[in-house]
């Protein structure tokens, strides 16, 4: 092979290579990082759609960000689903924002502290101070009127939206433990069986 | 002799490394762009006690804020689906800064579709008077 024809295949190595799904989740990730949501939401669903898992959660952290609570509970809840390994304590932390938006308090709480510490000093901080705040309202009884709420919750998405159906029925559920007598325990804990056999069928 | 197959040898390597490099470069920039973000909720926590539409807000009737938020949401999904169809398509799209080589698709058309779509219900529920929301922050829990 001739010097020119190394130079031209070293050149060729050197070219630009298509757009990877890494490279939509750097643009992603500057989207993020400037403040535009919906772009960063764009970028992660292509990267996602590319085939990357890590993908599915940074659209769920942009969902979050966008103030679309009960759109990010379900994303997240998919995203682990489809590649449980793909998070980290900050996505934890978005994780339990999403819960939060979504007055999933239980939730929330796992999440905050699932992220615990690893998050860094500061969102930890944030974390403590939000399940203190958490604590506080579980602790004003005004708890079977928000099982109530959300067993009707659940039962109203268990067709469309069976991802975020469970995450309903879970909080009611995690709730009913909470009250006196266990308040539609029975109920939120079918929903649940009945959610998940059809997420399993769903996945199938 | 030698140096073709030290050549051979280098450029994969070099690829490789290149790869790995873009890697742990796209990690820390994920990163660093959601802990940059990572803001506490500023609402104290309400547990609900009556069924209301999700999203809603204050002041408006349920039907309308069911309406609004659901036209907002499905109009960013559907902007946002199809910005990302194209994209895989190898359409191309506006990055959003307006120096992008879009198709005019953008998630900026999205977003400002939604809100408008969002605005428009507010207004004819308030009388045009319009009502302040910031879909960026985490605020307090929607209703």
């Amino acid at each position: 092979m001739s010097v020119s024809a190394w130079i031209l295949t070293a050149l060729l190595g050197a070219a630009p290579l298509p757009p990877s799904a890494e490279t939509h989740l750097l643009s992603g990730a500057e989207a993020f990082r400037a403040g535009n949501y919906t772009v960063a939401l764009v970028e992660f669903r292509v990267a996602e759609r590319m085939g990357s898992a890590e993908g599915s959660w940074y659209a769920a952290a942009s969902l979050v960000k966008l103030g679309r609570a009960e759109d990010a509970v379900e994303g997240f809840a998919l995203a682990e689903r489809a590649s449980a390994a793909a998070h980290d304590a900050l996505l934890d932390y978005y994780r339990a924002l999403a819960c939060y938006q979504a007055r999933l308090y239980l939730c929330a709480d796992r999440w905050l502290q699932n992220s615990g510490s690893r998050a860094g000093p500061r969102v930890s901080a944030q974390a403590t101070d939000l399940r203190e705040a958490i604590a506080r309202e579980l602790g004003t009884g005004r708890l079977p009127a928000a099982i109530d709420v959300f067993v009707a919750r659940a039962s109203a998405l268990a067709v469309p939206r069976p991802a975020l159906a469970l995450a309903y029925a879970e909080e009611a559920a995690a709730l009913a433990e909470r009250t006196p007598g266990g308040h539609r325990a029975l109920e939120a804990r079918a929903l649940i069986q009945r959610l998940q056999l059809t997420m399993v069928g769903g996945r199938k | 002799m030698k140096r073709r197959a030290a050549l051979l040898l280098v450029l994969p390597l070099a690829g490789a490394a290149r790869a790995e490099d873009l890697s742990s470069r796209t990690r820390l920039a994920l990163h660093q762009a959601l802990d940059l973000h990572a803001t506490e909720p500023v609402g104290s926590p309400s547990l609900p006690q009556t069924l209301t539409p999700q999203g809603g807000v204050p002041g408006m009737s349920a039907a309308t804020a069911a309406q609004a938020t659901q036209a907002a949401s499905k109009a960013q999904t559907e902007a946002a689906n199809q910005a990302a169809q194209d994209v895989a398509n190898g359409h191309g799209h506006g990055n959003g800064n307006g120096n992008g080589n879009g198709n005019g698709n953008d998630a900026n058309d999205a977003s400002r579709d939604a809100a408008g779509q969002k605005r428009g219900a507010e207004a004819k529920e308030t009388g045009g008077k319009g009502l302040s929301g910031h879909p960026d922050k985490p605020g307090k829990p929607p209703h």
